[in-house]
């Protein structure tokens, strides 16, 4: 064997402790940026791959099946500008109900499809497998009910069961059938629609879209087209979402790769500089220096490679549930998996940095002469640290402490790296525990679901039950609700369930007085406000805004304000902070609204935290200016402690109020998927990047450990105990644990103030001062002893060997 | 006689102004001869060994060894010159303790390109002759002092150098041991192997070398190199045997 390779691979082989640690933190910061790097690609145009990896269509078109036949809809493909036609599937707009319900849960979307996989749209299959036979559904991720494979449900009265979860990427259906079963769920018994999914040669912008569409149009018989929906809509949806996740990926994914680089700069050099003595011998030997360059890069190499190769596939397999959660949080049903560059970036660039690591000590090392290799090997340069020691001398610490407190002060070098891993890891931890609290609270602010727990829909006119899928002033639109014999509504092209909510166009179908009385009879019911919607114009704007009507004392509702304060009479108005950006407006200034031909002008006298960027707050008697007779809608309800919100809401709904069970109370607890992935992920990261700073500082202490060997003996010879041999080893890293610990707090902090506010704006959101200031004084506290527990977890192994060994051995060394 | 060693006006210095560790030394050492070098704390021995093993240069002067002006070579060619002509034994050893005794002792043949089934040969035949065939598998923390400097010889020995160096080759080593040493030392340099050590004891000088040079603040003693007992030399390094164990300075 090669006498390079020789000597390396004895080192491989004997310095297990160097040699594990080496491949370990290679391993996890491979795993680390590989996740780090596959988040990031995810995270860029998530819509956009998913768009182009499922195929999407540019447009959804539905057709009058009375009007165009199959042949005529199919032809429309050779239309100008028109690249790409698939269908026509038969489709309908069904009532949901779940078996026994007397209530339906909406409106659905449902196409008759015999394949996920049509030449546009292709549909992700989650769970389950495709519909084969009548009687069976697949249901659009996210649509309806909560429901799983092997459940049943109704469509239109019809009983099915659910065999598949599917996603499109433009939503284009609520639920897929076999096309025969779409018949069998119209009243009449035959399909009336056909839903055709377009691809056009040019879709760059919305009028390109809608000249695709009107060429579609032209080519199909007069009034055939029902209505269309362009991919732009939910690609615009899906950026909004992408958008609140892009800066926290990217600031963790930046701290990752990092601190992956200075950590095996650090365990690399460390090895390296460790070996001096060694150096020195191979030179008596004859080594040229290049030889020796080559012993030492090899011997850290080796096990890197092996770590960087294992923490490769760790990445990939870390990075499968996380890049699943990060498809639902981008709302889009594939994201980009890890790419094949990131594959050989990572390793190549982590075997890089252990070069430049090994290199720099190792040329270091191969200029000083041999034999004072030889002689600095063992022990750190003469008086370094001496300072520091006489210091600690004269404190009235224990002796072992002091000695441990003035240890990092011999190696300057090495104790930066160290602190600087120490301050990195604090700043992960700080940053992360700033990010999960303020996701937290965001989420608390815009579910409101510690003041209000419950909404009491009122139904309306005409429906048989209506449940309430969000907030009041949540979007969605009103839309028929209800099971046979109730006709479908008009083939709405994109998806899935519609609220029953009334507006105050439609009046409820429940007597408001007799639900309040009732609300104010129960004994659980700790507050109550009447809601009231109305459309609203606000000259200037194109589109119509929801204005809501709360009861003069709403304060209790627990909207946070980010500037401004709440309402407190009439003629006030609280916006959400997209309205004052879109408007130009800042709290303070008059705004108008108009409803059919009557005006009010109300002061903006605070901003909300709100993710409904059409949602106006009001009290009930501004509402009533622009339309007296509004009808309430519905109620919000705080129950008191200790009520349990799902059995309120039942016995609220059976309570006889609502005729033929129009309306209904339900809780209002609204699950946020992005909020708790994002937590998953903050943790994930955050363990990693803490694991790989406690390797970090394992690796210090044991080659302190080691290279103190002599002294330790002596120590011991001289009657330290092993416990006061522990209590020296942990101390030596604890102060640079509590100095990283206390400069990454600030660190942390502001990285925090810097991203969660970036993080915010870009769903356009701005966060209330309770959201950003998340660090209270026990907070503080914990965070401040975080650098000293990760050192001090660091330092416990290599600590009980030195601990365990004996004098004499240390002596030999 | 050809010279295996010859210094001519060498100079070291460590710092560029400050005192000469070794001053305008003029040495010549002939092949097969065994000379020792001996001289308080300080006084530059270890540093003249260093200058003719090429691990370092002098800061004025010239040195050749084998016949091989050192001054004109590279760091990779010093290395090369060294695993071919060189053998160096330490104080406290120097072995790689990442190796067994057999792979440390094949080293040397390993970086000079010996083949495999001769550098074995040789090596059994050195591990045979030192005692240490038993240890051919263990590692040097398992081997006692005296082991280790005989393993340490083993290797030095291993290129069949000209020059074999010694550096208190028995600094570390208990009586047995020392005297073990010095008998195998003796016995190399009566099979024709040129040495020169560095020493602090007396009898391991006379016992193994022909020629003894004092050297003082750096400089060579001119006074003729008597061996005989009770010469000018006996009452000078009475007094530093009595530091054989303390390293060598510089």
């Amino acid at each position: 064997m090669n006498a390079v390779v020789k000597a390396a691979w004895a080192a491989v082989v004997r310095r297990r402790v160097q040699t594990v640690v080496t491949a370990v933190v290679a391993l996890l910061a491979t795993a680390t940026s590989v996740l780090a790097f596959g988040l990031l690609v995810a995270s860029m145009a998530p819509f956009d791959h998913a768009f182009s990896a499922l195929h999407g269509a540019h447009a959804t078109v539905s057709v009058d099946a009375g009007r165009a036949t199959a042949e005529q809809v199919r032809a429309t493909g050779a239309g100008s500008g028109v690249a790409e036609v698939a269908g026509p599937y038969p489709s309908t707009s069904a009532p949901i109900m779940l078996p026994g319900d007397a209530v339906a849960h909406g409106t659905m979307t449902v196409v008759g499809r015999a394949d996920p996989n049509g030449p546009l749209d292709t549909l992700k299959l989650r769970s389950g497998r495709w519909v084969r036979a009548p009687g069976e559904v697949v249901l659009g991720d996210g649509e309806g009910p909560r429901l799983g494979v092997g459940d049943r449900l109704r469509l239109g009265g019809v009983e099915l069961t659910v065999v598949g979860i599917a996603a499109s990427v433009t939503d284009t259906a609520g639920a897929w059938t076999v096309p025969d079963q779409i018949a069998a769920l119209e009243p009449g018994g035959a399909a009336k629609t056909f839903q055709a999914l377009y691809r056009f040669a040019d879709a760059g912008d919305s009028d390109a879209v809608a000249d695709g569409v009107a060429a579609v149009r032209a080519a199909l018989p007069s009034g055939a087209a029902l209505g269309s929906t362009s991919y732009l809509d939910a690609r615009r949806e899906a950026a909004g979402t992408a958008a609140l996740v892009v800066p926290f990926v990217t600031a963790f994914s930046v701290l990752g790769v990092v601190m992956s680089v200075l950590i095996v700069g650090n365990v690399v050099s460390g090895a390296v500089v460790a070996g001096y003595r060694g150096i020195g011998v191979l030179k008596t030997l004859g080594f040229t220096p290049r030889q020796v360059s080559a012993v030492y890069l090899a011997q850290v190499l080796l096990p890197a490679l092996a770590g960087a190769a294992a923490g490769m596939f760790a990445g990939h397999a870390l990075a499968v549930p996380l890049l699943a959660d990060t498809e639902q949080s981008y709302a889009v049903p594939e994201v980009a998996g890890v790419p094949w560059w990131v594959d050989v970036l990572v390793p190549v660039g982590l075997l890089l940095v252990v070069c430049v690591a090994a290199l720099i000590p190792a040329l270091r090392a191969g200029r000083i002469p041999a034999i004072q290799a030889i002689a600095v090997g063992r022990a750190p340069r003469a008086g370094r640290g001496f300072r520091a020691h006489r210091l600690l001398a004269r404190s009235r610490l224990p002796r072992a402490v002091a000695l441990g407190l003035a240890g990092p002060f011999a190696r300057p070098a090495r104790t930066g790296m160290t602190l600087a891993a120490l301050l990195l890891g604090t700043t992960a931890v700080t940053f992360a525990y700033g990010l999960g609290q303020t996701l937290t609270r965001a989420d608390d602010g815009l579910s409101r679901e510690g003041s209000s727990q419950i909404t009491v829909s009122l139904g309306m006119v005409g429906e048989q039950g209506g449940m309430h899928q969000g907030p009041p002033e949540g979007a969605g639109t009103a839309g028929a609700a209800g099971g046979p014999p109730a006709p479908p509504a008009p083939p709405a092209p994109p998806r899935g369930p519609q609220s029953g909510r009334p507006t105050a166009e439609q009046p409820p179908s429940a007597d408001p007085v007799a639900v309040a009385d009732m609300l104010r009879a129960d004994a659980a019911t700790a507050r109550f406000t009447s809601v009231t919607t109305l459309e609203v114009e606000v000259p200037g704007r194109t589109r119509p805004l929801e204005l809501t009507g709360y009861d003069t004392d709403s304060s209790w509702l627990g909207y946070p304000v980010v500037a401004g304060r709440w309402l407190q009479g009439a003629g006030e108005i609280v916006v959400p902070t997209s309205f004052l950006r879109t408007s130009a407006l800042r709290v303070g200034d008059e705004v108008a609204l108009d409803h059919d031909g009557r005006r009010v002008t109300v002061r903006i006298v605070g901003e909300a935290f709100s993710s409904d960027e059409e949602a106006l707050l009001t009290d009930r008697a501004t509402l009533l200016q622009l339309k007296p007779d509004a009808a309430i809608t519905a109620y919000e309800v705080q129950v008191t402690p200790g009520t349990n919100a799902d059995a309120y809401a039942e016995r609220i709904s059976e309570a006889g109020v609502f005729a033929a069970g129009a309306g209904a109370a339900m809780p209002r607890s609204e699950e946020n998927s992005t909020i708790p992935i994002l937590i998953g992920l903050i943790g994930t990261l955050t363990l990693l990047i803490a694991g790989v700073a406690g390797l970090g500082v394992l690796n210090t202490v044991a080659l302190d450990t080691r290279e103190r060997a002599q002294s330790i003996g002596v120590l011991k010879s001289l009657g330290m105990t092993p416990r006061q041999t522990m209590a020296m080893v942990v101390t030596s890293v604890v102060g640079l644990g509590l100095v990283g610990g206390a400069a990454g707090i600030p660190l942390g902090v502001a990285l925090h103030h810097l991203v969660a506010p970036v993080m915010a704006s870009t769903a356009d959101l701005r966060l209330p001062d309770s959201m950003v200031s998340v660090y209270g004084v026990p907070a503080y506290a914990v965070l401040a002893v975080s650098g000293a527990v990760l050192a001090t977890l660091g330092a416990l192994l290599p600590a009980g060997w030195a601990a365990r060994s004996r004098a004499a051995a240390w002596r030999t060394e | 006689m050809t010279d295996v060693i010859r210094l001519e006006a060498v100079t070291k210095r460590y710092e560029g102004t400050g005192p000469a560790a070794l001053d305008r030394v003029d040495l010549v050492v002939g092949a097969r001869e065994a000379v020792a070098v001996m001289g308080p704390s300080g006084s530059g021995k270890s540093t003249l060994l260093n200058l003719i093993a090429g691990l370092d240069r002098p800061t004025e002067g010239a040195v050749t060894v084998a016949g091989v002006g050192l001054g004109g070579l590279s760091e990779t060619a010093l290395a090369k010159f060294r695993r071919r002509h060189i053998g160096m034994i330490f104080q406290f050893f120097n072995l790689l303790d990442d190796l067994t005794v057999l792979d440390n002792v094949l080293m040397p043949a390993r970086l000079g390109g010996i083949s495999p089934r001769a550098a074995r040969t040789r090596a059994d035949e050195l591990l045979g002759y030192l005692g240490i065939a038993g240890h051919a598998d263990a590692y040097p923390a398992r081997l006692s002092g005296g082991e280790r400097q005989r393993v340490a010889i083993a290797r030095a020995l291993m290129n069949r150098p000209p020059l074999l160096l010694a550096d208190e080759p028995t600094g570390a080593v208990d009586t047995a041991n020392g005297r073990h040493i010095t008998e195998l030392l003796a016995e190399l340099n009566r099979d024709g192997q040129a040495l020169l050590m560095v020493t602090h004891d007396l009898q391991l000088a006379r016992a193994c070398t022909s020629r003894i040079v004092r050297i003082v603040d750096g400089r060579l003693d001119a006074t003729p190199q008597a061996h005989d007992p009770g010469g000018p030399q006996d009452s000078l390094w009475d007094d530093a045997q009595d530091g054989r164990t303390t390293e060598a300075s510089r």
